[in-house]
Formats: C-alpha cells, sequence, structure tokens
C-alpha cells in the first residue's frame, strides 16, 4: 500500500484497495520478488517445509512409531535417510509427521492469539476509558511475566498435552497483538474518514469492521508470521523439556528431547530436528521481515 | 526525579498485587491433586489424605488459603516444597546465585559483542561487512537455545574434550571450574539475545547517523572516531537500555532452557522440575520471582532512561 500511495491516499481506503486491487496482483507480487530477495528465499522455504510435511507422511513406507530393535541408532543410508533413533525408528518418518504437530501447533497458536488479541487492541484503541484501562492492565499482566516461564506455568497447571501446549501458546502469544493493533487505532481513530464514518452515523461495530479492520490487515499479517516462528520456537522449546506433546507422538522439540542423551553416539537424532526447527523459523523470519519492509516503510531494516 | 520514582514505585504496586492473585488462583483451581500426588498409592487412604489436605491447608476456602499465603509471603515464608518437604523460600535462594551468575554472564557478554558489531555494520552499511553482520543476526534469531547448547556439547564437550559438557561447581569451590563449566551455557544463553541486541543498535545507530547533529559536527570538521563515540554511540545507547530491560524475560526464559540442558541447579531448572513433580508452592514462588525480576528490570530501565535522556520528564 505505502509504497504508490500518492493521488490517492486521501480517498477512501477501501478505494485505494480496491484499485491497488485492479493495478495488479501479480505486478505487486513481481516487485516484491525483485526487491526482496531474501523474503522469497524465506517463502521458498516455507513452501518446501510445508510440502514435504503435507505430502510426505502419506507417500512415506514407514511407519512413524515403527519401532526397529536390530536398526537401533543406525546412521544415515540409502535406506535410512537421516537415520534411525534409540528404538530404530526412522527419523525421516518422524521428522515428517512431527513437522504436522510443529507446524500445526504453531499455526493454530498463532490464529488464536490472533483471533482475540486483534478484537481486544480494537475494542481498548476505539472505546478508551475504561474498557482500554481493564484490558490494557490485564496484558501488563500477561506481559510481567517471561513468556516461556508463563507458558510453563499454564502448563503446567493444566497438564501436558497438544492441546495445552497450544493453548498455553496461544496466552503468550496474545498480548501483543492486542497492544500492536490498539496502538494502530488510536491513530486511526483521529484519521478523517473514521471521523466522516460516524459523522454519517455509522455505528460502532459497522466501523470496527468495515473500516478499521481492513486498514489493520497488513500489521496483523506482519505480526502473524513472526507469531508462527515464535510458536514454533515455543512448542520445540516446551517439548524439549518435557512440558509439550508426550511420547510417543513426534513433535521436533520432541525428538531433540529424547535424541540428545545419545548425542555421542547417534548425533543425527538430535541433528537433524534442530536444522530442520532451525531452517523453518529462519524461513519465517526472513518473510516476516520482507513483508514489513514492503507493507511499513517506516521500519525498514536496512 | 523523586517525585518520578514515588510514582513509578507506586504504580507497580497494583501490578504485584494482581500478579500474585493472579498466580495464586490460576495454580489453585487447576485439575490435578497435589496430596495425590504427593502420597505413593500404598500410603494414599482417605484418612491419610484428608490429615495431609487439613495440614496443608488445602481443606479451606481459597480466600482464606490466599490471604495466608500473602500475609505469610511478605514475612519471608513461601511455604514448603509438597515434593522435598523444605521451605520454598530457601529452596529458591539456594538455586538463585547460579541463575544470576548465567544470566549476568550472558547479559555482559551480549552487550560487550552486540553494540560493536551492531555499530560497525551500521557505519558499513550496504556491505560485505554489514550483510555478514546482519546474517549472524538473523541466524541467531532462528536458532532455539537448546539447538546452539547440544551443538556446543557436541563439538566442545564430545568431539574435542575441551570443556565440560553438564554440571555446577560454585565460584567459591574452585573459581577455574566455575567458568569452565560457564562457558558453553553462558554462550548459548547470550546467543538469541544478541541477535536481537545487534539488530537494534545497528538500527538505532542507522538511525542517529542520519540525524542532522551529526552532519553539523561532521561539517565543523570533527574527526571520525572522536564523531562516533560521541556523538553517535551516546545517542543510539538510548533505545537500547529499553530493550536490553525488556529483552530481560527473554534472558530468564532462555535460562530455563539453558540450565536444563546444561544440568546446571538454578531457578529455571526449578520451574521445569516443579511442573512435572506438581509441586505448586514451588511453581508459584518461581513464577512470582521470575516476574519480579522482569518488572524490576523495566522499572531500572524506566530510570536509566530518564538520566540519559534530558529531554524526558516524567510526572
Amino acid at each position: 500500500m505505502g509504497r504508490d500511495a500518492d493521488a490517492t491516499e486521501f480517498m477512501h481506503p477501501r478505494v485505494h484497495h480496491r484499485r491497488a486491487m485492479r493495478r495488479g496482483t501479480i505486478a505487486a507480487l513481481r516487485r516484491f520478488a525483485s526487491r526482496q530477495r531474501l523474503a522469497c528465499a524465506g517463502a521458498a522455504i516455507l513452501v518446501a517445509v510445508a510440502l514435504a510435511v503435507v505430502a510426505g507422511p502419506p507417500l512415506d513406507r514407514q511407519a512413524p512409531d515403527a519401532v526397529h530393535i536390530s536398526l537401533m541408532m543406525a546412521p544415515p543410508s540409502a535406506a535410512w535417510w537421516l537415520g534411525t533413533d534409540d528404538l530404530g525408528r526412522d527419523i525421516l518418518s518422524r521428522l515428517l509427521a512431527g513437522g504436522r504437530i510443529s507446524l500445526g501447533v504453531g499455526v493454530a497458536a498463532t490464529l488464536a492469539a490472533a483471533a482475540v488479541g486483534v478484537p481486544v487492541g480494537m475494542a481498548s484503541g476505539f472505546l478508551g476509558r475504561w474498557v482500554d484501562g481493564t484490558l490494557m492492565r490485564l496484558m501488563d499482566l500477561l506481559f510481567s511475566i517471561p513468556t516461556i516461564m508463563l507458558a510453563i506455568a499454564i502448563v503446567g497447571v493444566l497438564g501436558p498435552s497438544l492441546f495445552n501446549t497450544t493453548l498455553a501458546i496461544a496466552i503468550v502469544a496474545m498480548p501483543p497483538f492486542a497492544r500492536l493493533v490498539r496502538g494502530q487505532v488510536l491513530s486511526l481513530r483521529e484519521t478523517e474518514f473514521v471521523q466522516a464514518a460516524r459523522a454519517i452515523g455509522a455505528t460502532t461495530s459497522r466501523i470496527l469492521r468495515r473500516h478499521l479492520l481492513p486498514n489493520l490487515l497488513a500489521l496483523v499479517v506482519i505480526q502473524g508470521t513472526l507469531t508462527v516462528s515464535f510458536a514454533i520456537l515455543t512448542e520445540a522449546a516446551l517439548s524439549f523439556l518435557g512440558l509439550g506433546v508426550q511420547p510417543p507422538t513426534p513433535s521436533w522439540g520432541a525428538m531433540l528431547r529424547y535424541g540428545y542423551p545419545f548425542l555421542d553416539r547417534a548425533p543425527w537424532a538430535a541433528v537433524a530436528p534442530g536444522v530442520t526447527i532451525m531452517i523453518t523459523v529462519l524461513g519465517l523470519n526472513l518473510l516476516g521481515d520482507g513483508i514489513r519492509d514492503v507493507l511499513d516503510p517506516r521500519v525498514r531494516t536496512g | 526525579m523523586a517525585r518520578f520514582l514515588c510514582y513509578r514505585i507506586l504504580a507497580t504496586l497494583p501490578l504485584l498485587l494482581f500478579l500474585s492473585i493472579g498466580i495464586f488462583s490460576m495454580l489453585h483451581l487447576a485439575p490435578g491433586d497435589p496430596v495425590t500426588t504427593m502420597l505413593s498409592e500404598d500410603l494414599a487412604t482417605p484418612q491419610v489424605e484428608q490429615t495431609l489436605r487439613h495440614q496443608l491447608g488445602l481443606d479451606r476456602p481459597l480466600y482464606v488459603q490466599y490471604w495466608l499465603w500473602l500475609d505469610r509471603a511478605l514475612h519471608g515464608d513461601l511455604g514448603y516444597s509438597f515434593r522435598s518437604k523444605a521451605p520454598v523460600a530457601s529452596e529458591v535462594v539456594s538455586r538463585l546465585p547460579v541463575t544470576i551468575e548465567l544470566t549476568l554472564t550472558a547479559m555482559m557478554v551480549s552487550i560487550v559483542t552486540a553494540v560493536p558489531l551492531g555499530t560497525l555494520a551500521a557505519l558499513r552499511r550496504n556491505t560485505g561487512l554489514d550483510a555478514v553482520i546482519s546474517g549472524i543476526g538473523t541466524l541467531g534469531l532462528a536458532m532455539p537455545a537448546f539447538w546452539l547448547g547440544i551443538l556446543l556439547i557436541l563439538l566442545f564437550a564430545v568431539r574435542l574434550h575441551w570443556l565440560p559438557p553438564s554440571g555446577y561447581v560454585p565460584p567459591w569451590q574452585g573459581i577455574g571450574a566455575n567458568v569452565r563449566l560457564l562457558i558453553l551455557p553462558g554462550v548459548t544463553l547470550a546467543a538469541s539475545y544478541t541477535a536481537v541486541l545487534l539488530r537494534v543498535s545497528r538500527m538505532s545507530v542507522l538511525d542517529v547517523i542520519r540525524a542532522d547533529y551529526v552532519r553539523t559536527a561532521r561539517a565543523k570538521g570533527l574527526r571520525e572516531p572522536r564523531l562516533v563515540l560521541r556523538h553517535v554511540v551516546r545517542s543510539a545507547l538510548i533505545p537500547l537500555i529499553t530493550v536490553v530491560a525488556l529483552e530481560t524475560g527473554r534472558l530468564l526464559g532462555g535460562a530455563v532452557v539453558t540450565e536444563t540442558i546444561f544440568g546446571l541447579p538454578g531457578i529455571g531448572r526449578l520451574a521445569v522440575d516443579s511442573v512435572l513433580n506438581r509441586d505448586f508452592p514451588i511453581l508459584q514462588a518461581v513464577t512470582l520471582f521470575m516476574a519480579l525480576a522482569l518488572i524490576t528490570a523495566n522499572f531500572l530501565a524506566d530510570v536509566l532512561y530518564a538520566w540519559a535522556d534530558p529531554r524526558i520528564r516524567y510526572g
């Protein structure tokens, strides 16, 4: 949006938006590709990982939980591309199946965090007064505990499971959404088009949905991309500590947990999930930074 | 300044109160019964359970339990661990030195590496050097602490045998052993924190370097090293203060993971163990302590900020 906002700047943002759409999404994507090489590399990594995780398990001959006692800690070979773990399970199969858990938790937690955080931020910023005061003090409360520690405490209370881990990550990821959205709404509230909408008698809920929400989209997309990477890292950390998904369910963090006691005999069991987490998070961060550079020129990194 | 300090301290009190209520009720409304967890199968007759529940005060109304807990907590009595039966306060205090040593080491290492490197990257912006430094920062952010820790153990302990893989020796029992055991955890914990500080210091130096007064200083003939140190770095450090404080949470959270990998008997390890044992009083105390540490860090940041930037006046 920002880059070609010239004469159209003072129009209603939705009109502007529609024109930009007509001008061609393809052209915009091409411009993005030529200016944001790193972000494209990040997107390519993500597409590759997502494809492998979605298409991999059905194509896989091995069951991720199949135990081969005679093949314990076999090094990578033609038959076992990434080797086997301490129970003789195929690491590649587990990596693909675990990816469904890790990526699934990452995306689900982010969606849940945004689904609560965005309305909270909008209500806080637009309604102000005691709504703002109450909601923001609540966010302060969540902000005052280090994120991992808060997630650990929540999982500690609810008990470790796939659902509770996702819930805990969603809770700790929510306050940043609320704060960012609130800040944006505070400045949008004073703009002419919102004042105009109010003057012609639009209801609060209409203003929020039709006028503010579309203008928050960029911010939410940027924050969302970075939150997915945060969520994947947090899930991995919790599972690594034994407070995430429970065995035999594979997730990348859980694989690291059960691989690292055998570091001296079978390093591949820990190296494979570690590298996978790293490149996935790297891909997400590169893409998130790239999108931010394009959508929000004020905070350009370089 | 004094008024600002008073105001800032008073503003923290309600936060602390609600925090303690939140943490207290959250842990006590949780499903799962600490009494059944504490007793082994053959001992757990209803009679015994009843007595134990009464001894621990778990049969009283929640608000009474909170009030008693708060009253005792303010007197330094945080209850007894369900597991070890030792006083919670002494459990936590005995673990403190390890975590403090670890986090302060990591913080120092991070600041000392990140600020010069970030400044250098900004001064040589859009060159190969900048790309390399920024690239390291991006990689550092994507590197989970536990994964880096595992790699370091694999390389320096398992393969090269240069450093011990895990364990802890207090400094007063042997400073050499203490330092050797803290090198790998320190680097592990410092990594992502350094990456954040690196990005921020690069960006904030970039901001300052374009400022008018820097151009003026250069125009009046100030030499580069003096210009960078006196005019650029000094003002660029101000936003960094906030980030150092805000990211203390990252450091404390990272300590949980790092202590677990390297077998360090610190607060973070205590937190993980308390969850696995459903040891509520310990989990409560550790969560509160972490929050307290973070709130204090933010408070110090506000004070430092006001002190460093004369334009900012509160209250």
